[in-house]
């Protein structure tokens, strides 16, 4: 079995998992039905910002020259970084070499190209400051949803790590809200002190050269004001026009994402000073999406607004969590964004997908994950000689002995062991009945009867 | 090794490449306009103060700036708070001028010492239920999130229909910083459990001063429903 399916099989296997992940899963696709249920325009919402989005990538480029222009009139300094390693050196060169305490906000981007580990390894001391992210650094493991990082563990998993990484007693029947508060306590010191802050970007916009960030904790505020030097770390797909072309993206992101009719903090970033940080720095990363926007089928998931509420309603997703994908995009949207955001690894996550169309009906910019999906899964096999294969099947089909003479061939073979559990069809053969193999064909039963049939007459 | 320079020129050639064999997209985008309701904006604001029973913070609204004083210290003392620290907007300083002196907290430094943060805030979205702060009326930009209790002021005038009137708003007044808050900060991290506070304030109490305090709305000319159609922004070559 591959990496992957022993990973999700692994996963699957885990009841205690499965019920966690409901349980938490159920309670967002239930608040965001309230907020669809609410909205007199969920669909003309989605209309809007799927057009948006996809006028945004279609003029990625104009976007992204105007975009430069304005933020760097405005005082920003904008850094180009071809891939994840380029984006990784970067930050560390500006953060520079003292070990001056660094604060850190979400950024999903940040976890694609490893930054968390790559300012590990040349010791700059970074907090993640998002609860979610800061529990999965003081883990040492992987976020398991895009939204929510640790939705996958319980209160006591959390309360038992505090205990056994940062010494914190929280007792062992520990509540959310113990936990969080804790964590409030722990981290405040580190705002107060943090001269240097790292934060991602859910939207850019062009025209006035903003940077937007949506956050619920506070977090996101402290990162945007206390740090002297602030480094914005942002894929290039998050541009749009201008802010009042997020309009229908921000009521859609807190609905499918959390639930909330607007996420706590909407921060809309423009220039240096003003009572923040006096130097920001951009950094725009590619890492693959400029190949990923040159593809004719695939290039609309990057179009995602990264709510999450795809992963939220796959059947696979909730079946084995985000860490069993291997990957830092779980569920359907990771799918498509594999093969251009990490292209050298040879895993097949196309094959984590049912089909049944959940995770379309609920994106907010209408992606059609299902057939990028099917795109995806079809890809491997078109560099198979597919034509000379086609040929072969219709010239044994149209050879009436030859054809009989390997179904006998196949039945003898069959009846000794069965075949299709080994080899390519071993994964479809195991979770399904393979019907009794006949002793003749049905050309054979036939030709024996017709005697018989003749000798009624 | 690459240089900053052409590491940007062949992203921009990739991503033009990618984009070129794609026809024109025109990015329809079309909502009602609202009207600014200050009834709907009260429920929705009310509706982010609300967590686990309980409810983090308050909005009133009062007719005078003597009024708005008032209720101001009632809040204060509700919350506890013995030093304040104040924004610099013009407003902001109009009501702590009749606040004790001694909460008034002088020392810019000390924001993150402080209990509370009294903002004034120049925008108010009624279809969101949030309050803009803009960067010139924070000052110190923690002063919006060290201090557990924050204190917005506003007058009625501040208010827009829309997310989008909003957004236009704080595009075009030229801000370093602005941010749209719905509410005391919160995290649902932990079981998806929403706790108040996370890392932020605590309570956000609400002030409007309005011109008549009633429950009808007050600032409704015709009420105009008409679809608007958009192409984004100017034209690409622009």
């Amino acid at each position: 079995m591959t990496e992957l399916r022993e990973r999700m099989a692994l996963a699957a296997g885990d009841p205690g998992l499965a019920l966690r992940l409901g349980r938490a899963l159920d309670h967002t696709i239930a608040a965001r039905a309230a907020r669809v249920a609410e909205a007199s325009d969920w669909d003309a919402l989605r209309d809007a910002a799927a057009a948006t989005r996809r006028y945004s990538l279609s003029n990625l480029d104009h976007l992204l020259e105007r975009f430069e222009s304005n933020a760097s009139a405005s005082g920003m300094t904008l850094h180009y970084a071809a891939d994840a390693g380029r984006a990784c050196g970067t930050v560390i060169r500006l953060l520079g070499s003292s070990s001056r305490p660094v604060i850190k906000s979400k950024s999903m981007v940040t976890e694609e190209i490893g930054l968390r580990t790559a300012l590990r390894r040349a010791r700059i001391p970074v907090v993640e400051t998002d609860l979610g992210e800061y529990i999965v650094q003081v883990a040492g493991e992987a976020p398991s949803h895009i939204v929510a990082p640790v939705i996958h563990k319980s209160a006591a998993d959390i309360a038992s790590l505090f205990r056994s990484r940062l010494g914190v007693e929280l007792g062992d029947d520990a509540d959310p809200r113990t936990i969080s508060l804790a964590a409030r306590d722990i981290l405040r010191p580190r705002f107060v002190e943090a001269s240097l802050g790292i934060c991602g970007a859910n939207f850019l916009t062009a025209d006035e050269g903003a940077v937007v960030v949506c956050t619920n904790e506070g977090n996101g505020g402290w990162c945007l004001s206390v740090p002297e030097r602030l480094i914005v770390v942002t894929g290039i797909e998050k541009l749009n026009p201008s802010l009042r072309h997020l309009e229908a993206p921000l009521l859609l992101l807190g609905a499918s994402a959390t639930g909330q009719r607007q996420t706590c903090y909407t921060h809309v970033l423009r220039a240096p000073g003003g009572g923040g940080p006096e130097r920001i720095d951009i950094v725009l990363v590619d890492n693959g999406r400029s190949r990923a926007l040159a593809d004719g089928d695939l290039w609309e998931a990057l179009a995602c607004i990264r709510c999450g509420a795809c992963m939220n309603v796959c059947p696979v997703y909730r079946a084995c969590g985000g860490q069993a994908y291997g990957w830092v995009y779980p569920g359907p949207i990771g799918i498509p964004l594999a093969p251009f955001l990490r292209p050298g690894r040879r895993w097949s996550l196309a094959d984590a997908c049912t089909l049944c169309g959940a995770c379309s009906d609920v994106c907010p910019v209408r992606i059609d994950l299902p057939n990028l999906i099917l795109a995806v899964r079809a890809r491997p096999w078109r560099r198979l000689p597919l034509g000379a294969l086609c040929r072969a099947a219709a010239g044994v089909l149209a050879r009436p002995r030859l054809f009989e003479q390997l179904g006998r061939a196949v039945r003898r073979r069959a009846r000794r062991g069965a075949p299709v559990r080994y080899g390519p069809a071993a994964g479809w053969s195991l979770v399904r009945d393979i019907p009794a193999v006949p002793g003749q064909s049905f050309s054979e039963m036939w030709r024996r009867g017709a005697g018989e049939r003749d000798g009624d007459r | 090794m690459a240089t900053a320079s052409s590491t940007r020129s062949a992203m921009l050639a990739r991503i033009r490449k990618a984009t070129s064999r794609r026809g024109p997209v025109t990015s329809e985008l079309w909502r009602p306009t609202q009207a600014p309701s200050l009834d709907v904006f009260r429920d929705r604001f009310e509706h982010h103060l609300a967590a686990g029973g309980e409810v983090h913070g308050s909005l009133r609204l009062v007719t005078s700036i003597a009024l708005a004083v008032e209720t101001v210290i009632e809040v204060l003392n509700a919350a506890d708070v013995r030093s304040l620290v104040v924004g610099p907007s013009q407003l902001a300083g109009c009501i702590a001028g009749g606040l004790p002196s001694e909460i008034v907290s002088c020392d810019p430094r000390a924001v993150e010492r402080a209990d509370g943060a009294l903002l004034e805030a120049r925008l108010l979205c009624s279809e969101t239920g949030s309050v803009g702060l803009a960067a010139s009326d924070i000052g110190p930009r923690r002063a919006a999130y060290a201090p557990p209790t924050l204190v917005i002021v506003a007058l009625e005038q501040a208010l827009v229909g829309s997310l989008a009137d909003a957004l236009v708003r704080v595009g075009s007044d030229g801000e370093a910083y602005a941010v749209l808050v719905a509410g005391p900060s919160r995290t649902a991290d932990v079981e998806k459990t929403v706790v108040i506070p996370a890392h932020g304030p605590r309570a956000v109490h609400l002030v409007v001063v309005c011109q008549s305090h009633s429950r009808e709305d007050t600032a409704v000319p015709s009420v105009n429903m008409n679809w608007q159609a958009n192409t984004a922004g100017t034209d690409p070559g622009q």
